[in-house]
């Protein structure tokens, strides 16, 4: 049974190889941060698309979408893509949405890839860099 | 041709997978020994073992002699391969499991003037029974007789205790100064003589021979046995530390990291199966700060057919083709369990500083060989 995200927030914890996953609505948080690369990104992201399924039918009036991501893999990048489409529906109607892209100043790749992300996703992305 | 001379050898690379072929796992890593990088090593080749009582007795055995034989390397650290101009000869470390043998190897620089000492204390031990070691041994540890290189040879009497069979030594001449020195340990299945496939493929000369070859190309780390997930991950930690420990921080090593991921997931997702392993070879090489990464793995020859359809596809494509078709994958392709349809074959060579190289070779009915070369 999916609870409501209006009174259940979903947070996972990270793990070796899976991200810490945080989706709360009533605090306004929605956020992906670490490493990603599990065997099976099905398993985290089948409670994360089940979550935002939900929320996508009475969001927040502005949803702010973090990824602080030190690396993932390539079938995680599937499901960022197939998550982020859900909110692509909603925007600028019912949630103005916005995602903040975190990079390190010498990951290239995690940098390349919100660029990609970004050019296949019609959603604002806003792109960070830290040190 | 400028080959050979960025990727590792060809010809090297059979040499090295022809002795290591028949291994469960093999292991192989030369350069800094600090206790991140040695604690990761006794993880990866913990995963191998199972949960049975005996396994869990010849674990703790190999993971004991493996810390030792670490011990060894460190104890000769005041011999810094890198200031005396001998960066080839870094020191090394080997374990390999084959058909339920342990075998366990390191080599270092040594001063040459502790070569005979060094060899007539390995003698003298492997004269001596069980019995007479655990005399030896308490000997010892009553006396006051430490030397500087630590332990008067406390550590090869243990090592020569728990490993039940003699230890197995070769001294090479480096110059008038130095010498490199191998020891080698065998945790046995049996009591039976090593003999026949043992005996061709796995004595210390073998040993030697590995290193030669992975030191003449630069390599870092290699490894070779099952690619489940839990398997890599311990790789992986182990190399994130291994560059953590050099040079955090780099564009290089970022890169690095996020291509490896791709290249042992693409062998755990598509590898040929075979007794529920996925087995392949990975080697890491560096050098002039660059890195040079190898895997080698079974697939089924009808993947075969469409991954080399893959390759070649991907490979005709210029930088911003490439981009493209990467962005069509991520918008449409499909969603699945199962790797990611292509990304991570793209992110390797939109990663790679030279276009990637790959061989596949049908090797029978079922299953052909698929290497790839990967220069960053």
């Amino acid at each position: 049974m999916i609870l409501s995200p209006l009174s259940h927030p979903l947070h996972l914890l990270p793990t070796e190889d899976e991200p810490e996953v945080l989706l709360d609505k009533e605090s306004n948080i929605f956020r992906f941060t670490g490493k990603s690369m599990p065997e099976d990104p099905g398993k985290v992201f089948t409670p994360v698309m089940d979550w935002v399924s939900e929320y996508v039918k009475s969001p927040n009036p502005s949803t702010c979408i973090e990824f602080k991501m030190d690396y993932y893999n390539s079938s995680t990048a599937r499901f960022f893509v197939e998550m982020l489409e859900l909110f692509e529906d909603i925007h600028g109607k019912d949630s103005d949405i916005k995602i903040l892209w975190y990079y390190h100043v010498d990951d290239v790749v995690i940098q390349e890839r919100g660029e990609d992300l970004q050019a296949v996703i019609s959603l604002p992305f806003e792109f960070i860099i830290y040190t | 041709m400028c080959y050979y001379k960025v990727k590792m050898d060809w010809n090297d690379f059979q040499k090295f997978y022809k002795i290591i072929e028949n291994d469960q796992l093999s292991l192989f890593y030369r350069g800094n020994f600090a206790d991140e990088v040695t604690v990761r090593l006794i993880d990866i080749s913990d995963i191998h073992f199972g949960r049975a009582a005996k396994q869990s007795q010849i674990r703790k055995k190999v993971a004991f002699l493996m810390a030792e034989c670490f011990q060894n390397v460190i104890r000769h650290g005041d011999v810094n391969p890198l200031e005396e101009g001998l960066h080839e000869h870094a020191g090394y470390f080997m374990t390999r499991n084959r058909s339920g043998n342990y075998f366990i190897a390191s080599g270092n620089l040594i001063a040459a003037q502790y070569v005979n000492n060094l060899r007539s204390k390995i003698e003298n031990i492997n004269r001596l029974d069980q019995e007479e070691l655990k005399t030896l041994y308490l000997k010892v540890l009553g006396t006051d007789e430490i030397s500087s290189k630590g332990g008067a040879g406390l550590g090869l009497i243990e090592m020569a205790r728990k490993s039940g069979k003699k230890l197995e030594s070769d001294f090479r001449k480096i110059n008038d100064r130095f010498a490199f020195f191998y020891l080698q340990m065998l945790i046995a299945a049996d009591n039976h003589k090593i003999s026949g496939d043992l005996e061709d493929n796995c004595t210390i000369c073998q040993s030697v021979n590995l290193n030669e070859i992975l030191a003449k190309n630069d390599v870092l780390m290699a490894y070779q046995g099952d690619f489940k997930q839990d398997s890599i991950l311990p790789l992986l930690n182990m190399i994130d530390q291994n560059l953590h420990n050099k040079t955090p921080h780099t564009s290089l090593n970022k890169t690095l990291f996020h291509i490896l991921v791709e290249m042992l997931q693409n062998i755990m997702h598509h590898g040929y199966t075979f007794e529920d392993k996925r087995e392949g070879i990975f080697i890491i090489a560096v050098t002039d700060q660059r890195y040079k990464i190898t895997t080698a793995n079974y697939v089924e020859n009808t993947k075969a057919v469409y991954l080399r359809d893959l390759l070649e596809r991907f490979l005709a494509l210029t930088t911003n083709e490439l981009k493209e078709v990467y962005k069509k994958i991520l918008k449409e392709g499909p969603r699945n369990s199962d790797g990611g349809a292509g990304l991570g074959l793209i992110d390797i060579i939109r990663a790679s500083s030279e276009t990637p190289e790959y061989k596949i070779m049908r090797m029978d009915e079922e299953k052909s060989m698929f290497h790839l070369n990967v220069l960053l």
